[in-house]
C-alpha cells in the first residue's frame, strides 16, 4: 500500500468513525434522552424502600404542587373572586390537573360531605374502639357493653349540646348521634394549625392564595415552559376581569427550569473556556502555533466517542456528565501531546514506526486511567457510572483518533519551545524548594484528621438565590413551618400502611414532649383490626339501635328525631364487612382535591401517609413504623452520603490496584517514589482542605479519583525519562498545564459540584508537577 | 365541614329578635339605613366603649324535648368585639371580633378555618353590636319597631343560601341595653340569649382583655 492509499484508507476509517457517531446522536430525542432532573442521579433499583417512596412522592404528588399569590394592582391581596376566577382558568388548561383558592370552601365541604357519607366505614371503628377501652378501663362487663354503649352515648350527647360548636352541627346531629363528626374534629383540632396558616385567613390582610397542581412531572419539558405559558394566560384572562392583578407562583418547575438553563449555559462556556485554556498553554510551549491547532481533531473525536457511548449505554444520562465530563479534554490531549511532540527516533522515520516505538507507554498511560474510570462503572451511583463510562469511552477514542489522525500529517512532530534559561532555577534553589515541598506536605498530613464531609444533594444544583428568597416567601405564607416535621409512612397497602401509622402514633406519644402535636389521616382512616371489629359489633350485637333509642328517650331527645341515623345504621350493619379497609382508602382519596390530597395515597405500588408533627422527637422514628422523616432532603442527603462512602471503598480498592501494578514494575523502593506522586498529592491536597475547613463531599472524592490516575501516568513517564538520565518529558509539562488549565476551569463553574471536582483535579496536577519539576525522580537516574 | 364552622359563627351571633318577630317582618317596619329616629340609640349604643352583663342562652333543638340551657357572662367591647364566656358548663370563651372567630378553651384557642360565608355572619353581628344600619342594608333588610325606650330589631339575610343557615336574627334591647337575642330557623329549632342588665360599663382591664378577648 503506498504512502497516499494508506493515508485515503486511514483518512476513510476516521471519517466513517465520525460520520456514524454523528448519525448516532443525530437520531436521538435530545430531550427525552438528557435528564436534569436530580432525582435521576440516584439509582432506579433502590436499595432501600424509603429512597423508591421519596422518589415517588417527589416526582408524583409534591413536586407537581405549584403555590401562588395573588394580589391586586395597589399589591395588596386580591379578592376572593379573582382567586377563584384564577384558578378556574388554570384548571381548565391541560397543563394543570388540579387548581383551587385556599380560602374557597367549597372542596372543604366536599370533604367534609364524603367523610360524613362514608362515617360509618371510616369513624364508627375507630370511636367504637374508643368506647370499648372506656368500658373496659371501668371495669365494665362485656356482655352489657351494648347497654352501656347506649346510655354512655346518649349522655354524652346532652353533654355535646352544651359546648358552643354544638349549634355548628345541630343539623348532623339526627344522622349523627354518636358524635363521629364532632370527634373527628376534636381529634384533628390540635392538629390543623400545622397545615397551614388558615387561622388569619378572615383578616383583611391575609394573603390570597391558589394551590395548583401541575399534569406531568415539573423535571420534563412538558412540565415547565407550558405550564409557565398556561400560568400567563390564566393571569391574562383574570386580569380582563380584576385589571391590575398579578399572581407570584413557587413550584419544583420553576427551579428545574432556572437549573437546566443555567447548566446549559455552564455547559457552553465551560467547554470552550476549557479549550481555550488548553490551546492557550498549547500556544505558549509550542513551536509553530498553528500547527498546535492539529490537537484539536482528537479531542473533538474524543469527545463524540464519549457522547457516543455514554448515550448507546444509559438509556436517560443527567446532563451532569456532560458539565463534569468537560474534564475529558484536558484528559484527551495528552495522547496528542506524547505523540505529536515526539522527536523522531532519526530524521525520515516513518510515523507508523514511531507509534510502535511509544506505543508501549501510551497504552500502559491510556488503559491504567481507562481502568480506573471503568472501575467508577461498579457504582451505584448512576451518574458516577455515566461519567465512568463517558470517561472511559472519551479517552479509548482520544487515543485512536491521535494515532489515526497525526499519520494524515505530512510532518507529525511538533517542537516544544525550549524553556528559557532564565526559567529554569539553579539545582541549589531546586533541592531548596523541593525540601520546602516535603515540610508543607508533612505539615498538611495532621489536616487530614480535620476533614469534614458534607453530603449535600442542593450542591448539584446551581444556587437560585432570587427564586429560593421568592419561594421562601410564598411558602411562608402558605404556612410552611420550619419547625415541623414530616413523616411518611409506607406500606404495600393502605391497611399496611394503616398499621404502621398506628405505631408511628404511639411512638410520637412516648417520644414526644408534652407539646407534640400531630395531624395525619389517622383521624379518620381506622386500622384493619378496628374495622374488623366494628363489623363484628354491628352482626353480634343488632340490639344496639334499640338500646340507644331508649337511652335516647330517657335522657330527655326525642329518638324518633334521630331516624336518618338509625337508617344509615342499619344499612351499614347490613353490609359491614371488615375486609374493605383499601376500597374504602382508595374511595377517599379519589374525593380529596387540593393540599390535603398529598397527606394519602393509597398506592400502587406503595401506599402512604404523611403525619405533619410539631415539636417532634429528634430521634427518627424506629424501623417497625415503616415511617421516614421525610425530609426529602435529609433522605436524599443521608443516601448521598452512603454513596460517597461507597465511592470512597471503590476508589481505594482502585488505588490499590494501581499502586500494586506500580510496586511489582518497579520494585519497592523505586515503586513508592513514583506512587509516591499520585498519593502524596492526593494526602496533601486534602490535608490542606482539612486545616482550611472545607467542607468535601462525594465529588472531591471523584476529583481525587481522576488526579490519582492521571498523576500516576505523569509519574511513570517521568520515571521512565530519569531512567534515562533524561529531564522529564515535556509532554508531561505540557499535558499536567493543560490539565490544570481546564479543571481550573471547571473550579469557575457556579455549580458546587463541578467546582469541587474542578479545584480538586486542578490543584492535585499542579502539585504534582511541582513534584516532577523538581526533581523528585533525580535519585532513579542511571538505574536499569 | 366549612359549613359547620359557619353554622357555628352564626350561631353564636348574638343581637337577635323579639317574640313576635313575625309580626315585626313586614314592609311597614323596613328600616332605611339613616331613618333619623333611630339615631339617637344608635349613638347611644355606639357611645358604649364596655360593657359587662350576664346572659343566659336557651337552645332548642328538634331532636330534644327541652332546651339545653348555659349561663355565662358577655362582654363587649367597642374595639375588640364580642365575649360570649360560658360559666355553666364552665370552660370556653366564644370570641368574635373583626378578625373572625375564636374559640378558647383550657386546651387553648381555635380558630376555625376560614370561610366567607361565616366572615360576613361576623362581620354582620359586629356591625349590628355598633348599630351600624347602613352596613348592614348591604346584606339583610332590617325591620325595626320603637315603643318608648324599648326597641326590637329583625335581620332578615337577603341572601338565600345564608338565609336558610342563618334563619332571622332579633334583636330586643331597653335603651342603650341589649335584652334579647335570638337566632331563629324554626320554632323547634332556634337559639335565644337573655342578656341581664349590664354589670359594669366600666373599661376593661388589660387582664379582661387578655382573658376574654382574642390577642392583637
Amino acid at each position: 500500500m503506498t504512502l497516499l492509499c494508506r493515508r485515503w484508507f486511514v483518512a476513510s476509517l476516521l471519517g466513517a468513525a465520525v460520520l456514524s457517531g454523528a448519525a448516532w446522536l443525530a437520531h436521538l430525542d435530545f430531550p427525552r434522552k438528557i435528564s436534569t432532573d436530580v432525582l435521576d442521579l440516584l439509582p432506579a433499583g433502590e436499595r432501600s424502600p424509603e429512597l423508591a417512596l421519596v422518589r415517588t412522592l417527589a416526582s408524583d404528588a409534591e413536586a407537581r404542587v405549584m403555590l401562588f399569590i395573588l394580589t391586586d394592582a395597589t399589591g395588596a391581596p386580591a379578592p376572593a373572586g379573582a382567586a377563584r376566577l384564577f384558578a378556574a382558568e388554570l384548571a381548565r388548561r391541560p397543563a394543570f390537573e388540579a387548581a383551587l383558592a385556599i380560602d374557597d370552601p367549597a372542596p372543604r365541604e366536599a370533604l367534609a360531605r364524603a367523610l360524613f357519607d362514608r362515617r360509618f366505614t371510616l369513624l364508627f371503628p375507630r370511636w367504637l374502639h374508643e368506647r370499648e377501652a372506656a368500658h373496659a378501663a371501668g371495669g365494665g362487663d362485656p356482655a352489657h357493653f351494648s347497654a352501656w354503649l347506649a346510655a354512655d352515648t346518649a349522655a354524652g350527647l346532652g353533654r355535646f349540646l352544651a359546648q358552643p360548636e354544638a349549634l355548628a352541627f345541630q343539623d348532623v346531629i339526627p344522622s349523627d348521634p354518636l358524635l363521629l363528626m364532632p370527634g373527628l374534629v376534636r381529634r384533628l383540632k390540635g392538629g390543623l394549625d400545622l397545615l397551614g396558616p388558615d387561622a388569619d385567613a378572615s383578616a383583611s390582610d391575609a394573603p390570597t392564595r391558589v394551590w395548583a397542581r401541575i399534569a406531568v412531572s415539573p423535571l420534563s419539558e412538558e412540565g415547565q415552559a407550558p405550564v409557565f405559558a398556561a400560568i400567563a394566560q390564566a393571569a391574562a384572562a383574570t386580569r380582563a376581569a380584576y385589571p391590575g392583578f398579578a399572581a407570584a407562583d413557587t413550584g419544583v418547575n420553576r427551579f428545574a427550569a432556572a437549573s437546566k438553563a443555567r447548566i446549559q449555559h455552564e455547559l457552553s462556556w465551560l467547554n470552550a473556556l476549557s479549550l481555550a485554556a488548553v490551546l492557550a498553554v498549547a500556544l505558549v510551549f509550542i513551536r509553530g502555533a498553528h500547527r498546535a491547532l492539529h490537537l484539536v481533531p482528537p479531542v473533538l473525536v474524543a469527545t463524540l466517542g464519549a457522547w457516543v457511548g455514554v448515550t448507546a449505554a444509559f438509556s436517560r444520562v443527567h446532563i451532569l456528565v456532560f458539565v463534569i465530563g468537560a474534564m475529558l479534554t484536558g484528559v484527551a490531549v495528552d495522547y496528542g501531546f506524547y505523540l505529536y511532540m515526539q522527536a523522531p527516533a532519526h530524521p525520515g522515520e516513518d510515523y507508523w514506526a514511531k507509534v510502535r516505538r511509544l506505543k508501549k507507554p501510551l497504552l500502559s498511560s491510556c488503559f491504567t486511567t481507562v481502568a480506573g474510570f471503568c472501575l467508577l462503572l461498579l457504582s451505584e451511583l448512576p451518574l458516577i457510572r455515566q461519567l465512568g463510562l463517558f470517561v472511559g469511552a472519551g479517552l479509548v477514542c482520544a487515543l485512536g483518533a491521535a494515532v489515526v489522525y497525526f499519520s494524515l500529517l505530512g510532518n507529525t512532530w511538533l517542537e516544544a519551545r525550549p524553556l528559557p534559561a532564565a526559567l529554569v532555577p539553579p539545582a541549589g534553589v531546586r533541592r531548596g524548594t523541593r525540601r520546602l515541598l516535603v515540610v508543607l506536605w508533612l505539615a498538611a498530613l495532621p489536616g487530614l484528621f480535620l476533614l469534614k464531609w458534607k453530603d449535600d444533594i442542593r450542591e448539584l444544583e446551581i444556587p437560585s438565590p432570587a427564586l429560593q428568597r421568592e419561594d421562601a416567601r410564598i411558602r411562608g405564607l402558605f404556612g410552611d413551618r420550619t419547625d415541623r416535621t414530616v413523616y411518611l409512612t409506607y406500606g404495600a397497602t393502605p391497611g399496611e400502611a394503616r398499621a404502621a401509622l398506628a405505631r408511628l402514633d404511639v411512638w410520637l406519644a412516648a417520644a414526644g414532649g408534652p407539646h407534640t402535636e400531630s395531624v395525619n389521616f389517622g383521624a379518620v382512616v381506622p386500622t384493619a383490626e378496628e374495622s374488623a371489629s366494628a363489623a363484628r359489633f354491628v352482626h353480634d350485637r343488632p340490639d344496639f339501635p334499640a338500646r340507644l333509642r331508649t337511652a335516647l328517650d330517657a335522657a330527655g331527645f326525642d329518638a324518633a328525631g334521630f331516624g336518618p341515623f338509625f337508617e344509615a345504621y342499619a344499612q351499614y350493619a347490613a353490609h359491614a364487612a371488615g375486609d374493605t379497609l383499601d376500597d374504602t382508602v382508595r374511595e377517599l382519596h379519589a374525593r380529596l382535591t387540593g393540599p390535603v390530597s398529598l397527606l394519602l395515597h393509597p398506592g400502587p405500588p406503595m401506599a402512604w401517609f404523611v403525619t405533619l408533627a410539631g415539636g417532634a422527637p429528634s430521634a427518627p422514628p424506629p424501623p417497625e413504623t415503616q415511617t421516614v422523616s421525610a425530609s426529602q432532603l435529609q433522605s436524599l442527603n443521608r443516601i448521598f452520603g452512603e454513596y460517597r462512602r461507597s465511592a470512597l471503598r471503590l476508589s481505594l480498592v482502585g488505588l490499590a490496584i494501581v499502586g500494586g501494578g506500580v510496586f511489582l514494575t518497579y520494585g519497592l523502593k523505586d515503586g513508592a517514589r513514583i506512587f509516591a506522586i499520585p498519593c502524596g498529592a492526593c494526602l496533601g491536597l486534602f490535608g490542606l482542605f482539612g486545616w482550611l475547613g472545607q467542607p468535601l463531599n462525594l465529588f472531591h472524592l471523584l476529583g481525587a479519583y481522576l488526579g490519582v490516575c492521571l498523576t500516576h501516568n505523569y509519574s511513570i513517564f517521568s520515571a521512565t525519562s530519569a531512567y534515562r538520565r533524561e529531564p522529564p518529558p515535556v509532554s508531561v509539562r505540557l499535558s499536567a498545564l493543560c490539565t490544570t488549565a481546564s479543571f481550573g476551569a471547571l473550579a469557575l463553574s457556579g455549580i458546587p459540584v463541578v467546582h469541587a471536582l474542578g479545584e480538586t483535579v486542578a490543584s492535585m496536577v499542579l502539585a504534582a508537577l511541582l513534584v516532577i519539576e523538581f526533581e523528585h525522580f533525580a535519585p532513579l537516574a542511571g538505574k536499569p | 365541614m366549612r359549613r359547620i364552622f359557619t353554622v357555628l359563627a352564626l350561631a353564636l351571633a348574638p343581637p337577635l329578635a323579639a317574640a313576635d318577630t313575625d309580626l315585626l317582618v313586614a314592609p311597614a317596619h323596613l328600616l332605611a339605613p339613616d331613618d333619623p329616629a333611630w339615631q339617637d340609640l344608635a349613638a347611644g349604643l355606639r357611645a358604649q366603649t364596655a360593657v359587662t352583663a350576664d346572659f343566659t342562652e336557651n337552645r332548642w333543638f328538634p331532636f330534644k324535648k327541652t332546651p339545653t340551657v348555659l349561663t355565662g357572662e358577655v362582654r363587649v367591647s367597642a374595639g375588640h368585639g364580642l365575649s360570649l364566656h360560658y360559666l355553666d358548663p364552665a370552660g370556653q370563651t366564644v370570641v368574635i371580633d373583626d378578625r373572625g372567630l375564636l374559640v378558647r378553651s383550657a386546651s387553648g384557642d381555635t380558630v376555625p378555618p376560614a370561610d366567607p360565608r361565616a366572615g360576613a355572619a361576623n362581620a354582620a353581628l359586629l356591625h349590628v353590636l355598633r348599630f351600624d344600619l347602613r352596613t348592614l342594608a348591604d346584606t339583610f333588610a332590617v325591620y325595626g319597631r320603637r315603643t318608648g325606650t324599648a326597641w326590637q330589631l329583625a335581620l332578615v339575610p337577603k341572601d338565600a343560601d345564608l338565609r336558610r343557615t342563618l334563619g332571622q336574627v332579633a334583636i330586643e334591647g331597653d335603651g342603650t341595653a341589649v335584652r334579647r337575642i335570638e337566632l331563629r330557623r324554626s320554632a323547634l329549632q332556634r337559639v335565644e340569649i337573655l342578656v341581664s342588665p349590664p354589670t359594669s360599663t366600666a373599661a376593661f382591664t388589660a387582664d379582661e382583655l387578655g382573658r376574654f378577648f382574642r390577642a392583637p
